[in-house]
């Protein structure tokens, strides 16, 4: 069952397209978003909680558009991306302040909400002295109080410290597990990897790919992979690494080698070996194009 | 508590809280310091000649101005406007709550200047009740410039510059220029509050009334009306402008 849907989404400010014809459904369990900065992530979360006006197509949320409907928003909670919070206000404050505005009075739902983010320990603390990651649980514990059937998050790990990432991540996943539907935007692929069922890549403002976690990988074993190995003799280990299937093509400099990887993982097994048997000393191994863009790049590329 | 008051009380401790509004509070006692200093013939005429010009005219639409501009303005560019937004609450009601928090703390900054001023000039002229007018007039003002400033604040980033061209260009020298245009000034309409409210009033203070009758349930119903509008604005503003971009 779908619980939100885009259809041919498009939001530009001024010439500026931030978010192009974007189609696509939502439902029950956690759902990446993924994407380099400045992709559009942002601004198409915040279409679907109705802080933006699309310019064309539409977002419809419980069947109802958000903007015009504030009773949807009931069931739905968004953390935004900026860390701007009621500074002066304590963690406990801004929590109940959040669950009150959406009809919750009951103190329970607080000091739940506190301890599914483990702030207990900081929860009379004033926001404004908080460190990010902090700020985001708090965050997040203040969108988890009128326990809602949609979450939003956008960024929701920025700043956290990895045991904290970790607890969230397995937070998410518990809520996706329970039915609700969770949207949680990243720029880390790995992030991704370990909590969403299902991943919507953006590039652009444009919609990438789209798809289980398992299909984007498989698109992106395909991406030829250009890796720089320091080595004492380039030439000998370049002929060896060239008998391999798992190389396109090699490059020879001074003190490395250059590799275009067909497969990088069978190239990564086969390496060590193959150096060995051909008589060659490795110093170092580092991919030259391993960002999350250089990827997308390439899956747009490839549509 | 309701979400609207939740709202109301948010913004309202933040405007108290900020160093800005200590200030404020500091600029509002210039009468009553004048008061003090000035300890020289008629008490009563001169409390009313201090805090009329210099209370209405300049003091309290600066107090509203930095005040209710920053109700709904700072939770727009502070970028916290996102966790009222996202929330089964009308954008009237958030409109209504950024109105009322800003009528409410400009008043209770504008008070310290009117109360400061009335014990002074209570205690040197044993006339207890002098400041009820000032008073009066003070919540008039206050109702007028929040109808103004916290729209303008949400708008504008400049809301501060924009509002010191309204008080200075229009409330001070083309609504002042002529008695027909006397009826368009707010801190005028909160002055006529006030001289409805207290007897004897010196005839300066009169002059700045121009074409204005004073009255002051009139005044009240055109602040009212005015604060109607405004929410009604602000509503539009909150509904179909995209206030979170940045």
């Amino acid at each position: 069952m779908n619980t939100i849907e885009v259809t041919r989404l498009s939001k530009w400010f001024g010439h500026k397209v931030a978010v192009s014809d974007i189609t696509c459904t939502f439902g029950p369990g956690v759902t990446g978003i993924l994407g380099p900065n400045g992709a559009g992530k942002t601004t198409l979360l915040r279409c679907l909680v109705g802080l933006l006006h699309p310019s064309d197509g539409s977002v419809t949320v419980l069947g109802k558009a958000p903007n015009r409907s504030p009773d949807v928003l009931g069931k739905v909670a968004f953390v935004p991306e900026h860390e701007a919070v009621y500074e002066q206000m304590t963690a406990r404050q801004f929590i109940a302040f959040n669950a009150r505005l959406n009809g919750v009075t009951d103190p329970a739902a607080t000091e739940t909400a506190i301890e599914l983010v483990d702030l207990a320990s900081a929860a009379d603390r004033a926001l404004g002295g908080f460190s990010k990651g902090m700020r985001q649980r708090a965050k997040v514990a203040a969108s988890l109080a009128h326990q809602p059937d949609i979450l939003i998050l956008d960024e929701p790990l920025n700043g956290a410290d990895p045991v904290q990432r970790a607890k969230l991540i397995e937070l998410f996943v518990t809520l996706g597990r329970s039915g609700k539907t969770v949207l949680v935007s990243s720029h880390v692929l790995h992030e991704v990897d370990r909590m969403a069922d299902r991943v919507i890549a953006m590039i652009d403002g444009r919609l990438a790919a789209i798809g289980s976690v398992r299909q984007l990988r498989d698109l992106m074993t395909d991406v030829p992979r250009s890796i720089r190995v320091e080595v004492d003799h380039p030439r000998r280990l370049a002929a060896a690494i060239m008998a391999t299937d798992f190389v396109q093509s090699v490059t020879v400099e001074e003190a490395s080698i250059i590799v275009d990887a067909r497969d990088a993982a069978g190239f990564a097994r086969t390496l060590a070996p193959t150096s060995e048997e051909a008589g060659t000393v490795i110093s170092r191994v580092r991919p030259q194009d391993e960002s999350l863009e250089s990827v997308f790049r390439y899956l747009v590329g490839g549509r | 508590m309701s979400a609207i008051t939740a709202i109301v009380a948010m913004i309202g401790k933040r405007l108290i809280g900020r160093r800005v509004a200590l200030i404020l509070a500091l600029l509002t006692l210039a009468p009553a310091v004048v008061l003090i200093v000035r300890d020289d013939g008629d008490q009563t005429a001169a409390f009313h000649n201090w805090v009329g010009p210099l209370l209405f005219a300049l003091a309290l639409p600066l107090v509203a101005l930095l005040t209710s501009s920053a109700a709904l303005g700072e939770e727009r560019f502070g970028h916290t406007l996102p966790y009222l937004m996202v929330k089964p609450i009308a954008r009237t009601s958030i409109a209504g709550a950024g109105w009322l928090a800003a009528t409410m703390v400009s008043f209770a900054i504008g008070m310290v200047g009117v109360g400061s001023a009335w014990a002074v000039a209570a205690v040197r002229t044993g006339e207890t009740g002098i400041g009820w007018g000032a008073a009066v007039g003070a919540a008039i003002t206050m109702i007028g410039y929040a109808a103004v400033f916290v729209p303008v604040g949400l708008m504008a980033r400049q809301s501060t510059l924009i509002g010191l061209a309204f008080i200075l260009i229009w409330e001070g020298v083309i609504a002042g220029a002529g008695d027909t245009l006397a009826v368009a000034s707010l801190w005028r309409t909160g002055l006529s509050g006030y001289v409805a409210v207290t007897p004897d009033v010196p005839a300066d203070v009169l002059d700045a009334l121009g074409n204005l009758t004073p009255g002051a349930w009139g005044a009240f119903a055109k602040v009212l009306v005015l604060s109607a509008m405004s929410i009604a604005g602000t509503t539009l503003l909150l509904r179909h402008r995209d206030l979170v971009k940045e």
